[in-house]
């Protein structure tokens, strides 16, 4: 691979990259605004400005004092060029560290502040600004222009999403490349020149596209801010934890902004993954997190409808047991789940292979329209897994659930998750069945019908992974602790299998993960 | 610099203070020459250190940390926009703090918020100042020149915003010095995108 | 005020800077008067206990004499929370210098009424001489420090031995003792606060009265209040530091100060966040607490009162 020196350290490149990229690429980050990986090149924000310090000099006449005479006098200084937009040739020396370049990347700074508003207390971006960030270790001078600043539009509603603050905008135009090279819709455009210049929506239109929450993913500044999240937490309380969106088949790899004072949610954020989800994420998916917080059953309950009363842990499970000992084995029903990770679902499918329950059935949602962008067709985030799990035995759908009960084949039913694409009264013919156990997040139609509810722990506080709809496996890790009391799934079947008699095979994640490959290998 | 030492050498003892009683009538009659002095002695010439406290008070010196007050704007409202700084300061982390956005209407939309909850525990307060140095809009203060008022329940020390908002400063006001343009003033310039520029 | 400054000066060193001399005047002055307010309480403490409840009275009611002028200048009497990295939270108040001026002659007036009251008293003598006896060899092996270690003859003293501020241009002579019994612990530590006297008469005159206070960096002192309400440079240079703490460069540091009852050390290791990585304290009272074991061995149960007072432990340096 050629290579390039950049601030005396040797960096290979691919032909054509720029120097951002290969410095990029090699975890060294020139300052920059405008520029974003996944974008095309602006090259408008001057912020990456570097020097080249090889090959012939280019020199642009300027005036400076000079101290002796008393007066300004021309002379010349380098041209400076931007990182973003310079090729990366074999051998040349860049520097991005020198005086020239300093003096530069400082004047840039104190030039996008001179007209920023004194916002830091009232901004969301605050503690990941880059104006902040830039300021700190490029200019740290204080202000020298004296008068008003410049004052442009605040609080512009964009959209059902999106808050757009003129003053604040740096103009990068990093929001109007998403709209333009993710979503492929060209709903945002910039108008006037200069220190007028703002963001502004397409006549007629609202930033109303799947991909609205991006713009404020990447803007660099608090110039857009996320009408969910805003206001709600200060950045630097936050703590960051390794997710994959639980959205749709797709798995995009996520950042699950938490703070750990309350043990809350509050944003998810794309993590770069060049093979699944580049650094994108759908607003749909951005907002999952949501479901986290809402209609989570926290107490294990028997009984249905007004009969329904919580019960201690243990109780649950011997009251579930008895009434799955009280089934014949063929005429139980485990239902699978493809909200759920592969290790739940695996942790029931040895359940009913150790019963010898052989009706296997899959609950999935529906009701979502996938894209050629990101957005899978199937919105359940392990419908693979699942499939993976039962170990080659066929999934019947929960319509079919439905029929079998109705025909009397199946009197019983343990199903994992809340989530199924039935409403409620689709899934009345169950409260026929004596003994239906649900093992669940939250509240949802499964756990209305069960005769025994137990809650499990959700996506946020679970070690699991996700097969997605490329068959690629994604591992995440627990973010937050689960509610006192809460298990998780996998963890309650292995109990729940204790108190049938049955021994499953495995003692924790790691022993029922072996059992993962064996179902994989008999699957095909 | 050569150390300078200065070797202190036990004293003698002399058969005076070996018998104790001369030593004792000695300091006796020093602490009591004070007594008559400071209680029958001329004005001028007491040496009282301490104050009759109820009915005397010393005033607190200028930079006393007192208990917080929440400074206002001119309307009345609370200067404060709620940008949790005091509260990420606080090594006691006494201040709870709930932001909220003013309504699309107002006119500080957009540009302001305020805290809708604003709760100090000053049991909890170790009143080092540090709220109100991490203050970036002068909304918060110690200047109150009073101290915490006791009280036998705890409830009593959780000031709430309206609490912190009616405590007025040392000089009795209660407004910011914050220079601040706000939405609304003469000053400010209050540009929208139907005015243009 | 000891301990603020001590721990400012680690992170300082750490920081290599050094703040406006101005600024170290003011340090030097307000930690020496610390030093006589914590000398007045020891002593007169350790008189209390033996009974002499009038000088105990006394020697406090000049040490609220010091802690006015503390509370004038800093806010508060005891829980100061004065000392900025790179400077003071405040300069010092207009009538800073005249203040102090009138309190030493009050120092020395309650330090030589002191001396007639107790250095004659049989009582007081045969308690504390020959009492609590530490010597050289155990306070070294020990690790003892300030006066404890001075009372055995120990001429260390860090305001002499390694100076920092401006120790070094000023005239003070280290008292040190014979044996390391109490009488030596008392009486050390009333010779100190003469000296301390001394150094802030000299500081006094030496202190220009303006000038800085804080060193002139937005990334290490709270820029100006006027600025921050105003201006977003000084906002972003606010904000960062409020966010994230004060960016020290990595590497680690140990630094030491006198501290009121001796060596007070600040080692910390610094990833270069803004939260330091470690710290380690070294307290002194936590050294000269151990070593009373050997000051009380072999001796009486009634002396412990008098020895555990000389020692002057302070509570919050020994809880770890």
């Amino acid at each position: 691979m050629p290579k390039f020196t950049l601030d005396g350290r040797e960096i290979s490149f691919d032909p054509g990259e720029t120097v951002m990229e290969a410095a990029w690429r090699e975890g060294i980050e020139i300052p920059h605004y405008c520029w974003h990986p996944g974008l095309s090149v602006a090259a408008n924000c001057r912020m990456c400005l570097v020097h080249v310090e090889s090959g012939r000099q280019m020199e642009m006449p300027q005036l400076a004092f000079d101290e002796k005479k008393g007066e300004y006098v021309p002379t010349t200084k380098p041209k400076l060029q931007p990182a973003c937009q310079l090729a990366a040739a074999e051998d040349i020396v860049v520097s991005s560290t020198n005086d020239e370049v300093k003096t530069a990347q400082a004047s840039v700074q104190e030039f996008l502040l001179l007209n920023h508003p004194v916002d830091c207390p009232i901004c969301d971006q605050a503690g990941e600004c880059k104006l902040q960030d830039y300021y700190y270790e490029h200019q740290a001078t204080l202000k020298r222009k004296l008068t008003e600043p410049v004052h442009k539009p605040k609080g512009v509603r964009f959209g059902p999403t999106i808050i757009y603050d003129a003053e604040r905008c740096i103009m990068c135009t990093r929001c109007i490349r998403v709209c333009d090279e993710v979503a492929k819709d060209h709903v945002l455009d910039m108008r006037e020149r200069g220190n007028k210049n703002e963001i502004v929506l397409a006549p007629g239109r609202e930033l109303d596209h799947r991909y609205t929450l991006m713009t404020e993913h990447v803007c660099p500044v608090g110039a857009l801010t996320s009408q969910d999240f805003r206001f709600k937490a200060r950045v630097w309380f936050l703590k960051s934890g390794q997710g994959v969106c639980t959205g749709c088949a797709t798995g995009c790899n996520t950042h699950v902004d938490y703070d750990p004072r309350y043990g809350k949610v509050y944003r998810l954020r794309p993590r770069d993954n060049a093979d699944v989800n580049k650094y994108w994420m759908c607003d749909d998916g951005m907002m999952t997190y949501t479901r986290h917080d809402t209609d989570r059953l926290l107490m294990p309950t028997t009984g249905r409808g007004d009969e329904r009363m919580p019960v201690g842990e243990d109780e649950a499970l011997d009251l579930a047991a008895e009434k799955l000992k009280a089934v014949d084995a063929s005429k139980l029903a485990v239902v699978l789940s493809a909200q759920h990770t592969t290790e739940d679902n695996l942790a029931l499918a040895k359940l009913a292979a150790a019963l010898g329950a052989d009706q296997l059935y899959l609950a999935a949602l529906g009701g979502w329209e996938g894209d050629d962008i990101l957005r899978s067709d199937d919105n359940n985030p392990n419908r693979a897994g699942a499939t993976q799990a039962a170990g080659g035995v066929t999934l019947k759908s929960v319509d079919d659930l439905l029929a079998d009960a109705q025909s009397g084949a199946v009197q019983g039913v343990v199903a994992l998750g809340w989530a199924s694409a039935e409403q409620l009264e689709e899934l009345a013919p169950l409260t026929a069945l004596d003994g239906v156990v649900s093992l669940t997040s939250h509240v949802g139609a499964f756990p209305a019908v069960a005769s025994v509810a137990i809650p499990v722990a959700d996506i946020f506080e679970i070690d699991g992974s996700f097969v997605n709809d490329k068959s690629m496996p994604q591992a995440f890790r627990p973010v937050l602790a689960p509610p006192t009391g809460v298990d998780p799934a996998w963890k309650t079947i292995s109990a729940l299998a204790g108190k049938l008699g049955k021994d499953l095979g495995f003692q924790d994640l790691q022993s029922l993960r072996q059992g993962l490959s064996d179902a994989v290998e008999a699957a095909q | 610099m050569a150390v300078e030492v200065k070797v202190i050498k036990k004293p003698g003892r002399t058969i005076a203070e070996q018998v104790y009683i001369p030593e004792i009538a000695k300091g006796l009659g020093f602490a009591m020459g004070r007594f008559f002095k400071n209680t029958f002695g001329p004005q001028a010439k007491k040496e009282i250190a301490t104050v009759k406290y109820p009915e005397e008070k010393v005033e607190y010196p200028e930079r006393f940390r007192g208990i917080h007050r929440l400074t206002q704007r001119t309307d009345g409202s609370p200067r404060c926009v709620a940008c949790l700084c005091c509260s990420t300061a606080c090594p006691a982390q006494c201040i709870y703090i709930e932001p909220a956005e003013y309504d699309p209407d107002d006119p500080r939309y957009g540009y302001e918020r305020y805290p809708s909850v604003f709760m100090i525990d000053e049991l909890r307060c170790i009143f080092c100042g540090y709220c109100v140095e991490a203050c970036p809009c002068d909304a918060i203060r110690m200047d109150t020149g009073m101290h915490m008022p006791p009280s036998t329940q705890r409830e009593h020390f959780l000031y709430d915003k309206e609490t912190l908002l009616s405590i007025p400063g040392r000089d009795g006001s209660y407004l910011t010095a914050n220079p601040r343009h706000e939405p609304g003033d003469p000053t400010h310039p209050g540009v929208d995108r139907e005015r243009g520029h | 005020m000891l301990n603020n400054v001590g721990w400012s000066l680690a992170v300082e060193k750490l920081l290599q800077i050094e703040v406006p001399e101005r600024c170290q005047y003011y340090r030097v002055i307000l930690g020496e008067l610390s030093r006589i307010a914590d000398h007045f309480t020891c002593n007169g403490a350790s008189a209390m206990e033996l009974g002499a409840f009038t000088p105990f009275l006394w020697l406090l009611k000049v040490r609220d004499w010091v802690w006015d002028i503390l509370e004038r200048e800093t806010g508060a009497r005891m829980t100061h929370s004065f000392g900025r990295i790179g400077g003071m939270a405040a300069p010092p108040t207009a009538s800073f210098k005249d203040d102090v001026r009138q309190l030493i002659p009050e120092v020395h007036k309650v330090v030589k009424e002191t001396e007639i009251m107790l250095l004659r008293n049989r009582i007081f003598l045969d308690r504390m001489q020959g009492v609590g006896v530490l010597t050289k060899e155990q306070a070294l092996s020990y690790g003892v420090t300030g006066p404890v270690a001075r009372s055995t003859g120990i001429p260390y003293d860090v305001r002499k031995d390694h100076p920092y501020m401006v120790y070094d241009r000023f005239d003070f002579d280290v008292p040190i003792g014979e044996d390391g019994d109490n009488w030596d612990r008392f009486m050390v530590r009333l010779e100190e606060i003469r000296q301390s006297v001394r150094i802030i008469e000299q500081a006094i005159e030496q202190m220009p009265d303006d000038g800085p206070i804080n060193v002139d960096d937005p990334r290490i002192v709270y820029p100006d209040k006027d600025e921050v309400y105003t201006t977003i440079e000084a906002t972003i240079a606010h904000f960062k530091l409020v966010m994230e703490g004060l960016r020290t460069p990595k590497g680690e540091v140990y630094s030491f100060t006198e501290g009121g009852n001796g060596e007070l050390g600040f080692h910390i290791v610094s990833d270069g966040s803004g939260t330091p990585y470690r710290v380690r304290v070294r307290p002194p009272c936590w050294y000269n607490l151990a070593a009373s074991r050997e000051m009380l061995l072999g001796g009486m149960i009634a002396d412990i009162i008098p020895t555990f007072g000389s020692v002057n432990m302070i509570g919050g340096e020994c809880d770890r």
